[in-house]
């Protein structure tokens, strides 16, 4: 059995939290690029959901070692800015999966 | 590749014409998998981006039922609640494997609870709090969808990627060198032969003559 | 104590709630910032200045409505210290037990699962008549059983709904115990306190009447919504009900359909809820319907306020427009931060 965590703002900390997860708060980027890591080594971490808004301000390496991880599985969710959704979350996935930029048609 | 030394015999020049018939057929064969491979990469492609779409109203949906609780309600009376909801979710993961790429089946275990069993006085918590609840575990099951097809697009795109490198190392450098070894070979065992030609033509040259030069010397004793 | 007199205080403080247009250009306002900026100008200030160290504008708004809240109300509870067991004194605590009742509940959950103090803190609103130094030294017991002893030796009176519980919430472990304790209390007060022949007294028993049928409404469509029976449920409805007996609540649950249970408010003050309960059964939305049930009772709060200008009533109908006002602040405060339009934010507000 493993942990759904989720590292977010404080204030959609609070839905996450009445939903029954393991829900980590973080004000800004810097801290979440503090936390995420430390939540990573969690050795039942399954999920770690992180907020969008976060996690495109982390820095190569731990995008690299994100996604070389087999558990935790990292994934970004949709933050209260709603920047980086729709096409550009899929753009940026696929250039991240395939090294292409890949520009789709809308 | 490593240069070798290349023994310039025709027994070489059999095996390097099979190595190249192996590694052209090693090719072929990656590259109908890489073919399959990407298709499949956009099909899951597909499935994510529906799943992304789904995933970003769901949360729009679950904020907007958080904000208004938060509103009118106060964050402090969710917080509240927050310390006594029941509900718990944990997650097993499996993993199956799509063309050789192992890819995570999550399943989530919930304890789904009626107003009953939630933890807090169904009296004087508003319904809009358990609403909030209701929207985000819907959210949750989207995230946890979306983890499992994300990841598969992910380690594909990584299988994608692996194959197209050992099939440009086939084509670009070990098939060429493979070709321009058994050239070398033709080549070099071509000129041995006629040097060995030329050397046999010499030698029955010089035999010839000294046959000629013993025969005359025999005619002149005669006389 | 002089009713007269303290109605003349109340009018004051009432004179300085914000107004419609007061309202509007908080609604108006560009940015948080500026919105802070208008509400100094009001009596929010003093709480805005101290609290405006917190880390974004709308958590220093609503810090700032939280202590306004509890400083207006120990004003208002602080007008009968020296008639702490009058009639009028328990109308006011009536209102006031409400914000006892989430504090308690608060603690005891905090408790139960190790959250840290500070944690709990947060969550507390010290708006009640338990003040902050009670919930301070409540925080500091290291468990719930500790927290209920210290209410008994205090000679809290909450501490008689929840000592007679203990045994029950031990063994069972369920939290759930402990918490409908405090509620049948908290409305077991209110019915009691309002008992009596004089008019305010009519009033009032009007207002908790109005109190508990809203509260048991909400209860039968949140069992109608998860499909609860009547024979689990049963025992979460509260008596005393205004209009509605217990016999309406139980047939409305036992129809299993919000659109039905309708049916049976008829000739009911909240035969106006019809058409919402229609429409919930029909979308699975249920928001609407609850809201209008909040402001239901709201409203009902707030009208004492002008209905008999030398009695207590004033007082409770301020109680109840000073909270409208708070929670306004906060709609907008909230709805602006997260970005909404005017319409959908008005949409939210509470009007009396």
């Amino acid at each position: 059995m493993y942990k759904f965590m989720v590292l977010t703002d404080p204030d959609t900390a609070a839905g996450f939290r009445m939903a029954g997860v393991d829900t980590w708060e973080a004000w800004n980027i810097e801290e979440a690029r503090r936390m995420l890591p430390e939540l990573m080594l969690e050795g039942d971490a399954g999920i770690i959901a992180v907020n969008e808004d976060f996690m495109q301000g982390l820095d190569e390496r731990l995008m690299n070692r994100i996604e070389r991880s087999a558990r935790p599985i990292v994934i970004p969710i949709p933050g209260r800015s709603r920047k980086g959704g729709g096409m550009d979350y899929i753009e940026r996935l696929l250039r991240r999966a395939i090294g292409y930029n890949v520009v789709l048609r809308r | 590749m490593t240069t070798e030394p290349v023994k310039p015999t025709r027994m070489e020049l059999i095996r390097k014409r099979e190595q190249i018939r192996l590694a052209e057929q090693g090719r072929d064969l990656l590259r109908e998998k890489m073919d399959a491979l990407v298709r499949e990469f956009f099909r899951v492609m597909n499935e994510v981006s529906t799943s992304r779409e789904g995933l970003e109203l769901s949360a729009r949906d679950a904020d907007r039922s958080l904000l208004i609780a938060q509103a009118v309600d106060d964050p402090v009376a969710l917080k509240s609640a927050s310390f006594a909801t029941k509900r718990r979710v944990v997650l097993d993961i499996d993993s199956r494997s799509i063309m050789g790429v192992p890819i995570p089946v999550i399943e989530k275990k919930s304890l789904a609870l009626g107003v009953l069993e939630r933890g807090y006085s169904i009296v004087g918590t508003s319904g809009r709090i358990d609403e909030v609840a209701e929207k985000f575990e819907v959210e949750l099951d989207l995230i946890i969808g979306l983890a499992e097809t994300e990841t598969t697009l992910r380690r594909i795109g990584h299988e994608i990627l692996m194959t197209r490198r050992r099939v440009n190392a086939l084509e670009q450098v070990m098939i060429p060198e493979l070709y321009r070894q058994t050239k070398y070979i033709k080549i070099t065992i071509e000129e041995r032969e006629r040097e060995d030609l030329f050397r046999l033509k010499k030698v029955k040259r010089m035999l010839d003559r000294r046959k000629r030069q013993s025969r005359d010397a025999a005619a002149v004793t005669e006389t | 104590m002089d009713q007269g007199y303290i109605n003349a205080r109340v009018r004051g403080m009432y004179r300085t709630l914000l107004g419609p247009d007061a309202l509007r250009n908080l609604i108006l306002v560009p940015d948080l910032d500026a919105m802070i900026s208008e509400l100094q100008k009001t009596p929010y200030r003093e709480e805005l200045e101290t609290s405006c160290v917190r880390r974004s504008s709308v958590v220093c708004i609503e810090d700032a409505l939280r202590r306004h809240l509890a400083r207006v109300y120990s004003k208002i509870l602080a007008m009968f210290d020296d008639q702490r067991e009058s009639r009028e004194a328990r109308y006011v605590r009536i209102f006031l037990n409400r914000w006892d009742v989430h504090n308690l509940k608060t603690i005891l959950r905090g408790k139960s699962i190790r959250s840290s103090p500070e944690e709990i803190r947060e969550a507390l609103v010290p708006a009640g008549t338990l003040d902050e130094a009670t919930l301070v030294e409540l925080l500091k017991q290291n468990d719930v059983r500790q927290v209920i002893d210290l209410l008994a030796t205090w000679n809290i009176d909450y501490a008689k709904a929840l000592t007679p519980n203990i045994d029950e919430w031990s063994r069972s472990g369920q939290l759930l115990v402990l918490e409908h304790a405090l509620d049948r209390y908290y409305f077991q007060y209110a019915r009691d306190a309002v008992r009596g022949r004089q008019p305010e007294a009519f009033a009032l028993q009007e207002l908790v009447g109005t109190e508990i049928d809203v509260t048991n409404l909400k209860t039968v469509i949140t069992f109608i919504r998860d499909g609860i029976d009547l024979e689990d449920g049963e025992r979460f409805l509260l008596e005393g009900g205004g209009e509605l007996t217990t016999e309406v609540l139980s047939g409305m649950v036992s129809d299993g359909n919000l659109g039905k249970a309708g049916e049976r408010l008829e000739g009911t003050r909240f035969i106006s809820l019809r058409p919402l309960l229609t429409e919930a059964q029909n979308s699975g939305r249920f928001s609407p319907v609850m809201k209008e049930l909040d402001w239901h009772l709201i409203r009902a709060g707030a009208s004492l306020f002008r209905r008999d200008p030398l009695s207590i009533t004033v007082v409770i109908g301020f109680l109840y427009r000073f909270l409208i006002e708070v929670t306004n602040i906060r709609i907008i405060a909230r709805c602006r931060d997260a970005g909404l339009s005017d319409e959908e934010l008005e949409a939210e507000l509470i009007h009396v």
